[in-house]
């Protein structure tokens, strides 16, 4: 048993005490891999997370939650004594809950009105400091002075709360007779599922009973917005950082793997053999530990993006939560990578290579070239039935079922084999380039580092990953950014546009909106504003029960049809005015809708059966939308205030002009008008919030190329010592010993530059195609190089100064010293 | 002493074969080599470079296997041994000195001296170690590293490790290349007389003819095959 504990000393963490640099440095760069493949994870779980927590503190303890056909007002008032009446319910609290602003002179927050029957009127005591502060309605602005504060309100969603009667929130969020949920309270002993089902016949099956914490469906068009473009991210980041880490944690262990030989020789049992692993395991441990703070800080950035505007829409503020299981992931992905990158090595040992392995001869380096082509080819191969697959993914409007998960997998397929393929070509690349600067007569400091490059493959190829990874992400995500860009250029027609968008609080037109909607008196007083020709309103309800099956009704006053992208059937003001509707492509494909069928919608009535006239690809709720004529909205779901107002102008007004007239019409409080330039604007920048987990991405990824390249330098400058003495002994100066060495970091960010340029480009190709699966409308192709440009300027500029370091160490070598090195 | 109670020669190879693949061609290294070590007995094995001295002391050792032919160490077949088997074999019955030492630099001379012991599991490991590195002269290196040793102080080392498990097989790839003819005299010396005194066998791979002389037969490797004998 001591002999263990000195065996396990010995072999497995002395070298981690004498080179305390190269461990942190190896530790540091599994750290950066994990924090990158966590970061997103963390996102996703985060944002889950800050949803399902608000909803339980807005639960008050309720275990059940009965929710209506549509998520305002989707409740019939008199379901609220149906589920009273259940046997096995205690209490049953009615409720509206109104997402809406607060206007005070300093700030603007949105908070969740809360209409609670037996209620009285309350405020928190953060919305309570905020000086005269009005609460937005439907009805219109609601001075909050005077309002008692309510101390216990402070914890439920952020403090950013109102609790009123129940009788007064229905009147100021236009809910006559309506309600958005009853809480239940089962009564002692009852049993909660037969309860739900005693419920659930009760209430109807357009109405559902729901477990009362359960993520609310309207969250999940916010939600479902950003996370599958963040799982796309996902495929991306834990693809570059798990080949960085394997890659990293193989290097480290090479040192090792002559010490393992050694104990094979010398008869060693299997475990002492595996004993010089344990270093590796635990610079994996370390670093996975380490990654969990980094994939904190990234992912907090993320979520601060997603925030900004999901706080504003739904009034759920998003913050960061390490669940354990999350927390426990990250270690253990380290420990897990360093041991796939031990097997090798242990299986080497334990074999009868031992011979091989202790005269440095590496069965895998001679056959190395040939077996490099053969891998770059098959994993092309693979990245162009990625790309086909992304392709196919996209045909026909995306309608069949199996073209969601085909378009998903095969992106991840595109981008991993691409990434493979970057590996595998990088040193192949520098291959070719040492033929030409042997040819072209350049110097030996230059040869040198080309040969060194092309002599480990694994590593070059390692370092090339990582910087192609950052710049391959800068070039995806300026593809898309301007892509979708250009998409809304298409679809706002600026010059032809004669319309202005009206609204309150914000400019910004996304599919769900805060409460503060116009009444129809205020409707008619902006029909009025001189240059006005007439408004045009859109209506929009969200019905469904979970998120898997929301889907969002519209209409607008003109049924302007014509003209937009039609994948099936017709579309025409006709069909739609004799009841028939548009479906989105996501709806079409999940419930298998073609032109004919009948697309099937919970009211609070019950269920309606609509036929569908056709499939469009707009992107209204990701593609999950029916749109029909004003009438049916109507008779549907009863009228409703509208989500979007455009106000046409008369021949001869200014846009700008008009707004202007609007504004100061004083039509109600907190009133904007956007020209058809500014609204564009305010789309373009609402895209830009979906990239910027992107960017905050690729940063990280160039951060992690600069680590990945120095501390393989230092690894391999270590490994190297003996060289470099051999080198000076053979009469280079320190100055050609840090040329090479520089040269080789220029040389990996050149080669790493080029190759993010395929990245970007079949990344860029498959993200675009396989957009519409995820967010139901179709982008212009387009590509951002000048980005890969000055992305590759960053990129070599990082991996010069990474190779600073290493060329400083190199210059500076003890000649004797390293010659006498094993 | 013999260990395993076994009699006969400690090592016996007959009919060894070993080829390598590199790339397309075969390079064949051992071609029918016949050959055997007694206990208390020194076999000097000399021949070119890449005649295949290396390779057949590898395969002595249970490090390499042949292709054909078989092996006897202490009477123990390995190549019928499982890894772990094989693993066990080295421990108790070789001592390896390699021709490139193959020292652990992270270990000190006298970590690496007890690192065979630790292996066994054997009691007293740090002092035996230092016992047998008093015995080849390197009582003061014990606690530095390596790399901060000549040549031939490495060399010692590399004998003590090898010394140190007490094993009735020695195997010695070149002990004295490194050395001047004088200190590689003494060292050769100590190796001899380790061995007579516990009746261990040596095979010694050397390419220096007054080193050869010290032994009690000298084979000669030529093209994979041996070539003559001499006492
Ligand atoms: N793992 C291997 N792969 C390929 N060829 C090998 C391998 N090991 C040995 N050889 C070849 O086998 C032949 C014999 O090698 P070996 O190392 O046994 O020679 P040697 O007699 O010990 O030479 P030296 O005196 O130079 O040490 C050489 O041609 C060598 O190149
Ligand atoms: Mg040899």
């Amino acid at each position: 048993m001591r002999d263990w504990l000195r065996l396990t000393r010995l072999l497995g963490l002395r070298w981690i005490r004498i080179h305390p640099l190269r461990s942190l440095l190896a530790v540091l760069a599994v750290a950066g891999g994990v924090s990158l493949a966590m970061s997103v994870v963390l996102t996703t779980s985060s944002v889950t997370w800050s949803f399902a927590h608000f909803s339980e503190k807005v639960a008050f303890g309720a275990q059940l939650r009965v929710i209506g056909a549509t998520a305002r007002g989707g409740l019939d008032g008199r379901v609220a004594g149906e589920v009273a009446a259940t046997p096995g319910v205690s209490v049953a609290v009615p409720t509206v809950e109104a997402i809406t602003p607060v206007i005070s002179p300093s700030r603007r927050v949105t908070v969740v009105a809360l209409g609670i029957g037996g209620r009285t009127w309350g405020v928190s005591p953060q919305v309570a400091g905020l000086r005269d502060a009005f609460l937005m309605t439907d009805a219109g602005p609601l001075p909050l002075g005077g309002a008692p504060v309510e101390p216990a309100l402070a914890g439920v969603a952020g403090g950013d709360v109102v609790v009123m009667p129940l009788a007064m929130s229905q009147s100021l969020f236009a809910r006559s007779g309506r309600l958005d949920a009853v809480y239940v309270v089962p009564a002692k002993g009852a049993d909660l599922s037969s309860l739900t089902r005693r419920l659930q016949k009760a209430v109807g099956p357009w109405n559902a009973v729901v477990p009362a914490g359960s993520l609310p469906p309207e969250a999940s068009v916010v939600t479902q917005s950003f996370l599958p473009l963040l799982g796309l991210l996902a495929v991306l980041a834990v693809g570059v950082s798990v080949v960085l880490v394997h890659d990293i944690v193989d290097l480290a262990f090479s040192e090792r793997r002559r010490s393992m030989a050694v104990v094979a020789a010398l008869g060693g049992s299997p475990l002492a053999v595996a004993l010089p692993a344990t270093e590796v395991v635990i610079l994996g441990l370390a670093g996975g530990v380490i990654g969990v703070g980094g994939a904190a800080l990234v992912a907090r950035t993320i979520v601060g993006t997603i925030d900004a505007l999901v706080h504003q829409l739904a009034g759920v503020p998003l913050s960061i939560h390490l669940s354990v299981p999350v927390a426990l992931a990250a270690p253990m992905g380290g420990v897990l990578v360093s041991l796939v990158a031990a097997a090798g090595p242990l299986r080497r040992a334990r074999a009868i290579d031992v011979a091989a392995e202790l005269s440095g001869r590496d069965a895998i380096s001679v056959a190395s070239d040939r077996l490099r082509v053969g891998r770059a080819a098959i994993y092309s191969a693979l990245m162009a039935i990625g790309l086909a697959g992304c392709w196919m993914s996209s045909l026909h409007g995306s309608l069949a079922p199996w073209q969601y998960p085909v378009g998903i997998a095969s992106f991840g397929l595109t981008v991993v084999a691409a990434m493979l393929a970057v590996g595998n070509l990088a040193p192949l690349a520098l291959h070719l380039a040492r033929g030409v600067a042997t040819a072209g007569h350049a110097g030996a400091a230059v040869r040198l580092a080309l040969s060194n490059l092309v002599r480990s493959p694994r590593r070059t190829g390692t370092m090339a990953v990582a910087v192609a990874g950052a710049v391959g992400v800068a070039f995806i995500a300026a593809s898309y950014s301007r892509s979708a860009t250009e998409g809304i250029v298409g679809a706002t027609k600026v010059p032809q546009a004669r319309w202005v968008y009206v609204s309150k609080g914000s400019t910004a037109s996304v599919t769900i909106d805060t409460e503060d909607r116009f009444s129809p008196a205020e409707l008619a007083a902006l029909a009025h504003v001189p240059g006005v020709s007439r408004v045009v309103r859109q209506v929009g309800v969200l019905t469904g029960h979970s998120a898997s099956s929301v889907i969002g009704v519209e209409t607008s006053d003109d049924l302007h049809v014509a003209g937009l992208p039609l994948v099936e059937g017709s579309a025409s003001r006709a069909l739609l005015l004799r009841g028939e509707a548009l479906v989105g492509t996501a709806l079409a494909r999940r419930q298998h809708l073609r032109p004919g069928s009948k697309v099937i919608l919970d009211t609070p009535g019950g269920l309606a059966r609509i036929p569908v006239a056709g499939i469009w690809e707009v992107g209204d709720f990701n593609g999950s939308s029916v749109f029909i004529s004003e009438q049916e909205m109507t008779r549907l779901y009863g009228s409703q205030p509208p989500t979007n107002v455009y106000a046409y102008a008369r021949p001869g007004v200014p846009l700008g002009e008009l707004a202007r007239r609007i504004v100061s019409a004083g039509i109600a409080v907190d009133v904007h008008a956007a020209t058809p330039s500014q609204t564009q604007a305010a789309w373009v920048r609402s895209v830009a919030g979906q990239i910027a987990p992107f960017w905050a991405l690729q940063r990280a990824l160039t951060l992690l190329a600069f680590v990945a390249v120095l501390s393989t330098f230092v690894l391999a400058g270590v490994q190297r010592r003996k060289e470099y003495g051999a080198l000076s002994a053979v009469g280079f100066s320190p100055r050609d010993l840090s040329k090479m060495v520089i040269t080789e970091g220029a040389l990996v960010g050149a080669s790493g530059t080029l190759l993010g340029g395929l990245l970007g480009v079949v990344g860029s190709v498959g993200l675009i195609a396989i957009v519409p699966l995820v967010v139901g409308y179709r982008n212009p192709f387009v590509l951002a190089p000048a980005y890969w440009a000055g992305y590759g300027a960053v990129a070599v500029a990082v991996t010069l100064a990474a190779s600073l370091l290493p060329a400083w160490r190199a210059a500076h070598i003890p000649v004797l010293d390293a010659l006498r090195e094993e | 002493m013999i260990a395993d109670g076994h009699d006969g020669p400690l090592l016996q190879l007959s009919g060894i074969w070993r080829s390598y693949e590199r790339g397309t061609e075969t390079v064949v290294a051992l071609s029918g080599v016949d050959l055997w070590v007694n206990p208390g007995e020194a076999v000097a094995l000399i021949g070119r470079s890449g005649s295949g001295k290396s390779t057949l002391l590898h395969i002595a050792g249970g490090l390499d296997l042949a292709d054909r032919g078989t092996v006897r160490v202490t009477g123990r077949d390995p190549a019928a041994m499982s890894v772990s088997q094989r693993a066990e074999l080295r421990r108790h019955a070789v001592g390896f000195v390699f021709q490139f030492f193959h020292l652990l630099p992270q270990l000190t001379v006298v970590e690496n001296v007890e690192l065979p012991l630790l292996l066994n599991g054997g009691r007293k490991s740090r002092s035996r170690a230092r016992d047998v590195l008093a015995s080849v002269g390197l009582a003061e290196k014990a606690d530095r590293y390596p790399t901060e040793l000549s040549g031939g102080e490495m060399q010692r080392v590399a004998l003590a490790r090898a010394l140190v498990g007490g094993a009735p097989l020695i195997l010695a790839d070149e002990p004295t290349g490194n050395l001047d003819s004088v200190t590689g005299g003494e060292v050769l010396d100590l190796l001899i007389a380790q061995v007579a005194e516990r009746d261990a066998a040596l095979l010694l791979v050397t390419h220096d003819a007054q080193a050869a002389g010290r032994a009690d037969r000298v084979l000669t490797l030529v093209d994979g095959k041996i070539a003559s004998a001499s006492r």
